[in-house]
């Protein structure tokens, strides 16, 4: 917890910097929002993710089973439907940091 | 005023001596930010996709803000799985969503339009005679139709000639026209240029209806007429169309696939080149931002609503944000879940605003199933990062071409996950 609240304080400072003076820092992994990115994941996974079933819940994850399996959906080790789509757009500090947000 | 300037300095005062701290508790769901009282007023204008989430993510964002969301309707009707309807694997019932639950989380809703934005005193007059001061409002009008582009259709050719693009009555008259068809009818569905509300839209519809078709009434067949030459996840909807469906036809809109004119009464669709008689004929028109953008002055030549892509917030009027099918966001699609990321996106703009931080760089998502039959689904995802020129693509693409049954059956099985998920996650 303490270390995503680190990642999310100095991302907020870099990302606005980075959004007013550099376009191509806008692209570094350094302004990373987990908190926004976790929240998309309810789309598919429900809310604070409690799954209404068809799809995977992940409330009953740990932070290090989250993380992962995204690494192993990012790799290709783990086959997946869309997956590995998603975890593609996402470098190791941000995967722990959504893990951090959404494992328990 | 005394009231407001005194939250305010202790607001400030808070943030002084939390430094760091402040920051984090904007981003974290933490309620510590309640403790300098009232955080402000956000005023919500739309009830769907966009709005309806935003109103409820500003308020878990931080509890302390006065969230009001204006809607004119009671319920709601999604468009995404509005097919299904249509297909005859749906009741309009499944597909519609009460604003209890946002009530239960906080959000003042209030059933009434809004007749006038005045973004100077930053106060919304309704219908309904109330006065609505905010702080800052996030509007997401949704979508509008280009009537003065297409001669002979209008809100009366609507009952004949159902768009079915706004879900809800449109949805339930098309599809009685459908079981009311003879076997052997003709129907016509028209697909717009770009851009326009869900890309993938027109033609999942076909294949729902295409399925319906199949089964009810074999004789028939079903015709897209385009206006474009090319469309969304077009590889493997002709790939789904080749397995399951021999009543599909689409003419393209450079071999004279684009209408120009609609005979209502008829259900006649005029192109440059032909006349095509439909029993019948579902037009989806070409489309703009939702006519309160137009009136509030949120909208450009284009017809939609440019913004900030780091806030939302409108390049015209400050201190309103406005998100979903209406906004410009360059690079991302006009889709429900695209609304629903922009939405969120948006209140933690919102929230950090309200409070005098400068708003972090935005990540958001999409994720779009189509259904080419129950069994059969196909998708798109994306992870996008804001900057000056629009979002640009972290990763994404489209399900693999040339998958086994078993496959699709899983990506089938995964967008009705999504649907029950997705509509937990804004009106649950």
């Amino acid at each position: 917890m303490i270390n995503n609240r680190l990642v999310t304080v100095a991302a907020g400072v870099a990302a606005a910097a980075a959004y007013l003076a550099c376009p191509a820092a806008v692209q570094a992994g350094g302004q990373f929002n987990a908190v926004l990115i976790a929240s998309n994941c309810a789309v598919c996974h429900g809310p604070d993710g409690k799954s209404a079933g068809l799809t995977p819940g992940l409330d009953k994850l740990t932070k290090e089973g989250i993380a992962d399996h995204l690494r192993k959906f990012r790799s290709g080790e783990k086959p997946s439907t869309i997956m590995h789509r998603f975890a593609k757009g996402f470098n190791d500090a941000q995967i722990d940091a959504i893990a951090a947000q959404l494992g328990k | 005023m005394s009231k407001h300037s005194a939250a305010k300095n202790s607001r400030r005062e808070f943030l002084h001596l939390a430094g760091a701290a402040g920051v984090v508790s904007a981003l974290t769901l933490t309620s510590r930010v309640s403790l300098a009282g009232s955080s402000g007023r956000v005023a919500v204008v739309g009830g769907g996709f966009g709005g309806a989430t935003a109103a409820r993510y500003v308020k878990k964002f931080d509890p302390g803000i006065d969230v009001t969301l204006i809607e004119p309707n009671t319920k709601y009707v999604t468009c995404p799985f509005s097919n299904t309807v249509l297909g005859g694997m749906r009741e309009i019932n499944a597909i519609t969503h009460s604003y209890k639950g946002l009530s239960r989380a906080g959000v003042k809703v209030l059933h009434d339009s809004v007749s006038a934005v005045d973004p100077v005193k930053k106060r919304l007059a309704t219908k309904g005679g109330d006065s609505i001061s905010y702080d800052r409002l996030i509007m997401s009008p949704g979508i509008d139709f280009r009537f003065e582009d297409i001669p002979g259709y209008d809100e009366a050719a609507m009952q004949l000639v159902p768009h079915a693009w706004k879900a809800g009555q449109q949805t339930v008259n098309l599809r009685r026209q459908l079981m009311a068809m003879d076997d052997g009818g003709l129907v016509i569905i028209t697909s717009p240029n770009n851009p326009f509300r869900c890309p993938p839209g027109p033609y999942e519809r076909a294949s729902m209806i295409a399925y319906y078709l199949k089964h009810n009434k074999p004789r028939s067949k079903l015709l897209i007429l385009d206006a474009k030459s090319k469309f969304s996840k077009m590889p493997l909807f002709l790939e789904g169309w080749g397995i399951h469906y021999k009543n599909i036809e689409w003419i393209a809109g450079n071999k004279g696939g684009q209408v120009i004119e609609v005979d209502a009464k008829n259900r006649v669709a005029i192109t440059d080149f032909d006349k095509h008689k439909a029993a019948v004929f579902n037009f989806i028109p070409p489309q703009k931002a939702g006519a309160i953008a137009h009136s509030a002055g949120l909208t450009d030549k284009s017809g939609w609503c440019p913004v900030d892509f780091l806030t939302f917030e409108s390049t015209i009027h400050k201190g309103i944000h406005v998100i979903g099918d209406a906004a410009i966001v360059t690079g991302m699609p006009k889709s429900g879940n695209a609304a629903n990321s922009e939405a969120k996106a948006c209140a933690i703009a919102v929230v950090a605003l309200l409070k005098d931080n400068k708003p972090m760089v935005p990540m958001t998502s999409n994720t779009c199933y189509s259904l080419i039959t129950p069994e059969h689904g196909i998708s798109v995802t994306a992870v996008w990062t804001a900057s000056p020129d629009g979002y640009k693509k972290n990763s994404g693409g489209v399900s693999p071409e040339g998958r086994d049954a078993a496959f699709r059956k899983l990506e089938a099985t995964y967008a009705r996950g999504w649907y029950a998920n997705i509509s937990r996650d804004i009106w649950g």
